[in-house]
């Protein structure tokens, strides 16, 4: 994990920094339209304003802020394969600029373990929605709460499936940020994710999941802008860490493969 | 002269007893009701007892068949409503069918004339002529016999699978007014309310395996047959309806409040898998019941049925009946958001008993007096259960003021007529006046005067015409008592009946000096804040009969740098609070980056890497 730190340091600061963009013109129409941060500190008071100031904002700045996060998230999910290798490498290899020249090199093959997986999510997707029909229609009466757990039972594990299949993705990019070519890399990920794979790999989502709500909730908390600020980030960083550690531990199934 | 002072005292005697209205329980239906499930129809008779208690002989009198609002598309309702009703669609027909009427035992004619605002594609209003004409003081007994076709569920009436909610589905008499009026219509979109508190003795006849909840108290009880036959009796109410269904579970508790005349078992009926949510509107029902107990007078009626209805039925939503309402809302609560479903549903149908229930003005001339106050007192009650500025929700620390969203609701985007309209002028934008801009005018009021003198005002209305019907006059006269003579004149006609706002707003603040301005046309008090650039915060009035408000920034205190104009939120009559505030200078800084940033590297962790 500590060879990888430098990356996933990396991508935590070009997220971070990508995140930042939009909300500081955000913050700042806020700013520009009123002069006054009283909408703010309506929004933890529960008073008057801030729904005004919300509005009004939106009305002023929305279609600009949306089109900019729009092209902010649109640009990250793009280069999201590239920089995915890139980490996959590091954690293999350390950090180092050949780390990420590689991850550029093999660029294809990621967005191809990439276009592989939304197959599967789109497929566990569809099979999905067939069963969640299924039992809608086979459920009738007046007992809405059978209906609705059985139908939220199915659908939660077919989202469940959907989720856990980013460690079948996880797996096929760390085949690859071994050198493999796409079909090898599926071939060997695949052998290296077993079932207690997917439920390690829900795990570590969730946890880190779980460092992202806690940032949001210590940002709440803390009104010192400064103290706000380095306490949520934190927590986001740890979010990276604990993906850090996931990448490591998806490395060594993969490389346990004959 | 002693003879002609004698004979005038003698005549004002005698015309004092020809005028003296006749007791509530000089009207009374004795009624049954025979449901049929296969038919989806109600069959029923009625005896009503009717006394003249106006000042003028009658040769006449009206029904209502509210029921045939639903025989076609072209009632006065469905042209009104556009055939919905809170975005339910109607999907089928209803009507009632008179088979049999007869007045003291005798056929009674039909009249086809003399409606007022008569359509002649309406069969909502019945004009049956009285022979003998009925003089003051005298009753007659009207004998009807029906069929009652049910629709599916819609504005509160119908069937949806084996759910019955049957409202509007028995002929009764339209009010007569004391000077000789009736104030009869046909059923509007909005608005249906307007009549005599009278005896209602009812007979339900359903399938033995069908569970009942109705107006009233349950007297008897009997199954033979397969039929399940319940008496139920309710006194000084105006209306009557039931529900019924196979599946119905119970929840019941029981409410004692010091002073009433007696306990009140509260009933839930409820689909099954709703357990929870009938916890809820069972928990709310009783903090209710204390809470309007204690502001406007006991609940008087031994009996509170509340009715969840099945998803799928959301025409039968939301709608009060004496001693009975149906609440909304799904099987789980949502415990962060008061002002939707389960409590806000429910507060409001239970208030719903005292304004319209006790204080049963005529809702299509004054929907005000009935949504409108039913409105705030629902906010006021969320407010006692959730906290100051807390009742529309509360999630992770973020509270939502659900008196802000009435203002919101009433106050922006497209105007509306003034609220205090009869509910018939509105095509759109009913909602947002009667029952938001209502809410609003009266808790600008509560909040810029205080709440306490606020419910000794409307706590004063409430009491002094429970089991009346009170005309706006009379909520005005109470406030007028609470406040000062002439409050009325100067504050609530206006904003009810003329529309008037209450706006403030920052109109400059630069190097020189700061200027507030008064925009709307209400006379109401606020405090303006002033923030120095020494940190220091001072506050002044703004007295009501000012219009504008200037000095320069430059101050003992140190520079005037920011401005806010109702620092405390009472005004809730402003349209625009955006330019309630203004600064000069740089913002100081707030922790709002931090917390923004973090929802936007969550959003971007998920689609990121």
């Amino acid at each position: 994990m500590k060879r990888a730190l430098p990356a996933t340091f990396t991508l935590y600061a070009l997220t971070t920094l990508l995140s930042a963009t939009p909300t500081a013109l955000a913050t700042n129409a806020w700013a520009s339209t009123f002069g006054h941060p009283r909408g703010a500190e309506g929004l933890v008071a529960g008073s008057a304003p801030w729904l005004d100031v919300f509005l009004t904002v939106l009305r002023g700045h929305g279609a600009g802020l949306l089109i900019f996060a729009a092209l902010v998230t649109a640009f990250l999910v793009a280069v999201t394969p590239t920089l995915s290798l890139y980490w996959m490498r590091s954690v293999r290899d350390g950090a180092s600029l050949a780390a990420l020249s590689f991850a550029a090199s093999r660029t294809l093959a990621a967005l191809a373990v990439y276009i592989v997986h939304a197959a599967v999510v789109f497929v566990i997707a569809v099979v999905g929605a067939c069963a969640v029909g299924l039992f809608r229609f086979g459920l009738s009466g007046p007992d809405t709460r059978l209906h609705d757990l059985v139908v939220l039972a199915v659908i939660g594990f077919f989202a469940l499936l959907a989720f856990g299949s980013g460690a079948l993705r996880d797996a096929w990019l760390s085949s690859v940020a071994r050198g493999e070519s796409t079909a090898q890399a599926v071939r060997r990920g695949t052998r290296a994710t077993g079932r207690g794979t997917y439920f390690v790999y829900v795990g570590y989502a969730l946890l880190g999941l779980v460092m992202l709500a806690c940032a949001s909730r210590v940002a709440l908390a803390i009104d010192s802008p400064l103290g706000a600020l380095l306490a949520s980030q934190v927590f986001v960083f740890l979010r990276f860490v604990v993906r850090s550690r996931w990448l490591e531990t998806t490395k060594r199934r993969v490389d346990a493969v004959s | 002269m002693r003879a002609a002072i004698l004979t005038l005292v003698l005549l004002c005697a005698v015309a004092s007893i020809v005028t003296t209205p006749a007791a509530a329980q000089d009207h009374a239906y004795i009624l049954s009701a025979r449901l049929d499930p296969d038919a989806h129809t109600v069959k029923g008779t009625a005896a009503i007892t009717w006394t003249n208690q106006s000042t003028l002989p009658q040769d006449h009198l009206f029904l209502h068949l509210y029921l045939n609002a639903f025989r076609d598309r072209e009632s006065v309702f469905m042209r009104e409503s556009g055939g919905q009703l809170r975005n339910v669609e109607t999907t089928g027909v209803g009507g009632i069918e008179i088979t049999s009427l007869q007045v003291d035992n005798h056929d009674a004619e039909r009249m086809t004339e003399g409606f007022p605002e008569a359509r002649e594609d309406d069969a909502t209003q019945m004009r049956v002529a009285l022979s003998p004409t009925v003089a003051p003081g005298a009753r007659v007994t009207i004998d009807v016999e029906w069929v009652a076709t049910l629709p599916p569920v819609f504005a509160r009436s119908g069937y949806h699978g084996d759910f019955y909610m049957v409202g509007q589905w028995f002929p009764k008499v339209a009010r007569l007014e004391p000077n000789g009026e009736w104030a009869t219509f046909p059923y509007h979109g909005h608005g249906e309310f307007y009549a005599d508190f009278a005896t209602y003795d009812l007979t339900i006849d359903v399938p033995e395996d069908y569970v009942v909840g109705a107006t009233g108290e349950r007297v008897e009880h009997a199954v033979s047959g397969g039929r399940a036959v319940s008496r139920y009796v309710a006194e000084r109410v105006h209306d009557t309806a039931f529900a019924a269904a196979p599946w119905f579970e119970e929840q019941t508790a029981r409410f004692a409040q010091l002073g009433a005349e007696h306990a009140v078992e509260v009933r839930c009926l409820y689909p099954p898998g709703y357990d929870a949510a009938a916890e809820v509107h069972v928990r709310t029902a009783l903090a209710g019941l204390a809470h309007f107990g204690n502001l406007y007078g006991p609940y008087p009626h031994p009996t509170l049925t509340i009715i969840a209805p099945p998803r799928g039925a959301d025409g039968a939503a939301g709608m009060e009946y004496p001693t009975l309402f149906t609440t909304a809302g799904e099987w789980f609560p949502v415990p962060w958001l008061h002002n939707a479903w389960h409590e806000e549903v429910t507060a409001h149908e239970l208030a719903h008993q005292w304004f319209q229930g006790l204080l049963a003005s005529n809702e299509v001339a004054w929907p005000m007096l009935d949504e409108g106050l039913t409105s705030w007192a629902t906010q006021d009650l969320l407010r006692a259960l959730y906290g100051e500025r807390a009742n529309g929700g509360s999630l992770v620390g973020i509270t939502i003021d659900g008196f802000e969203f009435s203002r919101l609701f009433a106050l922006r985007g497209r105007r509306t007529l003034p609220p205090g309209r009869p509910a018939n002028a509105f095509h759109r934008g009913y909602g947002r006046s009667v029952y938001a801009r209502t809410t609003a005018i009266l808790e600008t009021v509560s909040r810029t005067w205080g709440r306490a003198r606020f419910v000794r005002a409307l706590g004063e209305y409430a009491r002094r015409h429970r089991f009346s019907h009170p005309v706006p006059d009379d909520l005005f006269a109470s406030f007028d008592a609470a406040y000062w003579p002439g409050f009325s004149s100067a504050v609530l006609r206006p904003a009810m009946l003329d529309g008037a706002i209450a706006a403030v707003r920052v109109q400059r603040l630069d190097e020189e000096a700061v200027v507030v301005e008064r925009l709307g046309g209400l006379p109401i008090p606020t405090a303006i804040e002033l923030h120095h650039d020494g940190g220091e915060i001072s506050r002044v009035s703004f007295p009501q009969r000012d219009v504008r408000y200037s000095r320069p920034v430059a101050d003992p205190a140190g520079t005037i740098t920011g401005v806010e104009v109702d620092p405390d939120h009472h005004g809730l009559l402003d349209p625009d609070r955006a330019d309630d505030f203004a600064r000069v200078g740089p913002a100081p800084a707030d922790p709002w980056f931090a917390r923004l940033l973090t929802f936007a590297q969550f959003v971007l962790s998920v689609a990121g890497p």
